[in-house]
C-alpha cells in the first residue's frame, strides 16, 4: 500500500493541474494510494507512523528536501520503503542524488521500484541525510575514540553522509558506504592549506565554550556533539540516474 | 601500490593535509597520505606517503611507504620503503627493501629483510581489528 505525503506548498492552486496529471498517472500505473496533507502544525512523522501502523509499505514525499527533513526522525524506525516525488522550484538535492526526475516523470521511476538501503546519520538525537558543517573553526574532533584531529590555524569542517552537489552537479559523498566522510579545508593565514579527507564511523566534539554547527543548513548551538552513522538503515526508491 | 612518481595508483585514500594536526593512534586499512602534523602512531595495512611538508612524531607501520617529510619515531615497512631527497628519519627502520635518494637523512638503526618485518604487518592487522571493534560498538548504539 502506498501513502503519499503532500507538502503544504504543493497544495497551492498553481500545482493543481500538475498534481491532477500525477495522480492520474499513478492510478494508471496501479500505485495510487492514500494521501496525507501537511499543514503548519501537522507532524509529518506522526502521520507516517499512523499510516505504517495501518499497513502502508511505501511512503512517497511529494515536495522537496524540506518535506523529507520534516519527517527524518521516523525514517529509521519503520520497516517502510521511502521515495520522493520532487515538485516546486526549491532545492531538491535529495531527489537529484536519488535520481528522481521532477514531477510527472517521477511516477514511472517510483513504479519501477529500484530499492536501495541507504545510510542515515545522527547528531546527538537528531537525524540528518546530507551533511554537518562547521565553518572557520579550530575545534578538535575526536575520531572513532582513538585520535584527535584539528586545523592548526583555522579551517572549514564538513561531515558528509549523502553529501552534497558540487559545482559540476556531481554528488560528493557516498550514501551507501556505511561511513561518514570528514573533510577539513584547512587554511594557513589567509591561504588554503589543503584538503583533509577521511572516512569514519563516528566523531565526537566536546568543547568548553558553545559552538555553532550547521545540520543540513540549520544552525544548532552546543558543547557536545556525537555524530555517527547507521549503515543501510533506510530503504529508498531510486532512479537509474542516481548519483551514486 | 604506488605509481612510479610515488602517487597512489587508485583514488579513495585518506589524506591528512597541511594545516591539520592529528594526535593519537591512527589506524587505517587503505592508502594514507600525510602532509600535515601527526603525533602518536600511524598504522596502515596499505601504502603510506609522507609528503615534504609532513612532520610525524610517531611510530609508523605500513605495507609500502614513500617518505619525503620528517619522521621522528620507529618505522616498520613490510615491503618497500623509499626515502626521497628531502626525507629525514630520526628512529629505527625495519623494511623489506630500502631505497635512499641522495640527500635523505637517517639517524637510527636499519634492519632489512623479509623476516624482520612480517611482525609489522601482523601488528597492523591486530590494531585495525581493534579500531574496527570500537567503531562497531558505537554503531550498535544508534
Amino acid at each position: 500500500m502506498y501513502y503519499y505525503i503532500y507538502d503544504e506548498f504543493v497544495q497551492d492552486k498553481r500545482f493543481e493541474k500538475e498534481l491532477f496529471q500525477i495522480e492520474n498517472r499513478l492510478t494508471d500505473l496501479g500505485i495510487s494510494g492514500k494521501i496525507g496533507r501537511l499543514a503548519l502544525f501537522k507532524d509529518a512523522a506522526e502521520l507516517i507512523r499512523d499510516e505504517a501502523r495501518r499497513g502502508a509499505k511505501t511512503v512517497i514525499f511529494v515536495g522537496n528536501d524540506r518535506t523529507i527533513n520534516r519527517a527524518l526522525k521516523v525514517l529509521p524506525e519503520l520497516k517502510v520503503t521511502f521515495g520522493i516525488l520532487p515538485m516546486g522550484e526549491e532545492e531538491n538535492i535529495y531527489a537529484k542524488i536519488l535520481g528522481m526526475p521532477q514531477g510527472f516523470a517521477a511516477c514511472d521511476v517510483i513504479s519501477a521500484r529500484i530499492i536501495k538501503p541507504m545510510d542515515i546519520a545522527k547528531v546527538n538525537d537528531r537525524f540528518f541525510l546530507s551533511r554537518v558543517s562547521i565553518p572557520n573553526t579550530r575545534v578538535p574532533l575526536l575520531c572513532e575514540g582513538s585520535y584527535r584531529l584539528a586545523p592548526t590555524d583555522a579551517g572549514d569542517i564538513e561531515i558528509r553522509n549523502w553529501g552534497r552537489m558540487d559545482k559540476s552537479q556531481n554528488c560528493v559523498g557516498n550514501p551507501e558506504d556505511g561511513l561518514l566522510d570528514l573533510i577539513i579545508e584547512a587554511k594557513l593565514g589567509r591561504k588554503k592549506a589543503g584538503s583533509t579527507d577521511l572516512k569514519l564511523k563516528f566523531i565526537d566534539i566536546r568543547v568548553k565554550e558553545q559552538i555553532s554547527i550547521h545540520i543540513d543548513g540549520e544552525r544548532v548551538n552546543g558543547n557536545n556533539f556525537k555524530i555517527k552513522i547507521a549503515p543501510s538503515k533506510v530503504r529508498w526508491i531510486v532512479g537509474k540516474e542516481r548519483l551514486f | 601500490m604506488f605509481k612510479k612518481d610515488g602517487e597512489f595508483a587508485e583514488g579513495g585514500e585518506t589524506v591528512i593535509a597541511r594545516g591539520v594536526k592529528l594526535e593519537g593512534d591512527f589506524n587505517s586499512q587503505g592508502n594514507v597520505i600525510v602532509e600535515g602534523e601527526v603525533s602518536g602512531s600511524v598504522t596502515t595495512s596499505s601504502d603510506l606517503r609522507v609528503s615534504e611538508s609532513a612532520k610525524i612524531n610517531a611510530d609508523v607501520k605500513a605495507r609500502n611507504a614513500v617518505v619525503a617529510g620528517q619522521i621522528s619515531g620507529n618505522t616498520k615497512i613490510q615491503d618497500k620503503l623509499e626515502l626521497m631527497e628531502t626525507a629525514s628519519i630520526d628512529g629505527d627502520i625495519e623494511t623489506g627493501v630500502l631505497s635512499v635518494a641522495p640527500g635523505a637523512r637517517v639517524n637510527g638503526r636499519i634492519v632489512m629483510g623479509g623476516d624482520t618485518v612480517s611482525e609489522a604487518v601482523k601488528g597492523n592487522k591486530k590494531e585495525n581489528k581493534k579500531s574496527e571493534k570500537n567503531a562497531d560498538m558505537a554503531e550498535d548504539e544508534i
